[in-house]
């Protein structure tokens, strides 16, 4: 509870002085609103964002799993066998060069204006970094470890189980979180280029209407709930880097 | 004065383990002209070079020698984790590596590795979890070896909460776990506290003459390879070769006062001075 009072301090701050920043320089409501706007037009709009902020959440949340769990079943894939690991490796990081941002128009095209493309995109992006990680933790077993499940006669199933997997978590746990908060770019990203509904398909009518309120609604909204995945995602990586870590989340990120 | 000199003056007792053993010349351990090579960056590297080594059943031998010499290269050829790049290794009539698959080895390594996130007695239990024992419960329970290595009550704490000395000895009660026929230890008393190491002494010789275990120690310590041994084997410096040979003649059991016996201290003097020359 302190903690959470803690971040919400300097956010409370950071709000009072853009608030007394639009008041005293006059700034027009549709180039920033001041915060009491943006959350009069979130009460007032409760019923519209509600409903396209399920669909967004439903997009950021299923890429953002299947990302997840792709990218950890691939990896261990890679790392119990040198053919998988030869065979998708290129691939990897050819897709890992391509924007996959860029890419957004085209799954328009294929996949046509509903969910589904932005899934693809949120997974695209949300994928690598989870990958990497799960493929630096598997393996970075104690040579020494994996003498001793050797000289008790463990098998594969077991050094993994009980070994592997275990050693793996903390590494993967900081990647879920930037994970995370990519499939949440990867939905906006696809819903600016073409939808109907959504989170993003909101803000780029308040841009195109001069809603800036509107705008800013829907930012806070999707903010939020990045938010929350985050902290949840945090919790649970608490308590996983207490348990089978070294004592220090931050040297188990590989990739940013 | 020679090692044959010394071995004359102070002729073998054979050992009631020895003479139990209905066919002595049937090694446990048996190693044919044993090289391991390493690839190296300027070139391969020879770690072990023709190793001739026969281990008795219930037979306690330690190898003895410098640091980097390939001791612990040549208990992981026994151990069936590294295969030697020439020679043979027999343990028991097969293969090292099958005799690992049988859970032959209970293995003491020198960093004293633990699974961090269980704690001292579920590390203890994991090899009777990997393999549950068939039928017959192994002799002492996991709890029992905790309780013999000096670890009553520290069963509860992750190894993070635990000093090295202590990990070590989680390290031995989980070597002892399965019941193995043969013990293979690397420097298990290195981090131990010299009060706790003499007490540790005592134990390993009492469990070994009550399990009938046979045991390859690896030590810097000739004191201790003196004290706990039928054998000292002086393995010479890059490549490792067994240099020496040298039966230690007192009987069994022994006790932790023999250290002041003129006898031991000149057989330990005598090895120090053979592995200076090394």
């Amino acid at each position: 509870m302190i903690a959470i009072l803690k971040k919400a301090i300097p956010i409370a701050l950071f709000c009072a002085v853009w608030e007394a920043a639009c008041v005293l320089l006059k700034i027009p409501a549709y180039i920033v609103p001041a915060p009491h706007r943006v959350v009069e037009k979130i009460i007032n709009s409760g019923p519209l964002l509600y409903s396209h902020s399920l669909i967004s959440m439903a997009e950021i949340l299923i890429g953002f799993v299947l990302a997840s769990v792709c990218a950890v079943l691939c990896a261990i894939a890679m790392v119990h066998s040198r053919r998988v690991e030869a065979v998708l490796e290129p691939f990897l990081v050819v897709s890992q060069v391509i924007p996959k941002v860029a890419l957004a128009p085209l799954f328009i095209i294929w996949f046509g204006h509903g969910i589904l493309p932005k899934i693809i995109i949120a997974m695209l992006i949300a994928f690598f970094p989870v990958l990497v990680n799960a493929v630096v933790g598997l393996r970075s077993v104690d040579g020494e470890i994996i003498e001793l499940m050797d000289s008790i006669a463990a098998n594969r199933r077991q050094l993994f189980w009980r070994v592997r997997l275990p050693t793996s978590l903390p590494y993967i746990f900081p990647a879920l979180k930037v994970a995370a908060l990519l499939s949440v770019v990867g939905a906006m990203v696809g819903e600016f280029v073409g939808s109907d509904r959504g989170l993003g398909y909101l803000m780029v009518l308040g841009d195109v209407n001069l809603d800036t309120d509107l705008l800013f609604a829907s930012l806070a909204v999707v903010t939020a709930f990045g938010m929350i995945i985050y902290s949840t995602i945090e919790i649970f990586e608490r308590r996983i880097e207490r348990r089978y870590g070294k004592g220090n989340t931050q040297q188990h990120l590989v990739t940013a | 004065m020679t090692m044959a000199g010394k071995v004359q003056r102070y002729p073998t007792i054979v050992s009631a383990a020895e003479a139990d053993d209905t066919d002595p010349m049937k090694a446990a351990i048996s190693l044919r002209s044993v090289d391991v090579t390493f690839p190296g960056d300027d070139g391969p590297v020879k770690a072990v070079s023709s190793v001739d080594l026969h281990i008795r059943k219930q037979e306690f031998v330690s190898i003895v020698g410098r640091s980097g010499c390939g001791k612990s290269t040549l208990l992981r050829v026994i151990a069936g984790l590294l295969a030697p790049s020439a020679g043979e290794v027999t343990v028991s009539g097969t293969s090292a590596a099958e005799a690992r698959l049988y859970r032959s080895f209970g293995i003491v390594f020198q960093s004293n590795v633990m699974l961090p996130w269980l704690t001292a007695i579920e590390n203890v239990r994991l090899p009777l979890e990997v393999v549950p024992p068939a039928s017959i419960p192994p002799r002492y329970s996991p709890e029992e070896l905790l309780k013999m290595v000096g670890l009553d009550g520290h069963g509860g704490k992750y190894p993070r909460q635990l000093s090295g000395g202590m990990r070590q000895r989680v390290a031995i009660a989980r070597a002892l776990s399965f019941d193995p026929p043969i013990l293979l230890m690397d420097e298990p008393f290195a981090a131990v506290d010299a009060l706790i190491r003499q007490k540790l002494h005592v134990l390993l010789m009492d469990i070994c003459a009550r399990t009938q275990k046979t045991v390859v120690f690896i030590t810097h310590d000739v004191y201790e390879a003196v004290l706990l041994s039928d054998r000292v084997l002086i393995m010479s410096d890059r490549p490792g070769t067994i240099a020496a040979d040298i039966k230690v003649p007192f009987p069994r059991p022994r006790q932790p006062e023999l250290r002041s016996n003129p006898a031991y201290m000149e057989l330990c003097s005598e090895i120090l001075e053979r592995l200076m020359k090394e």
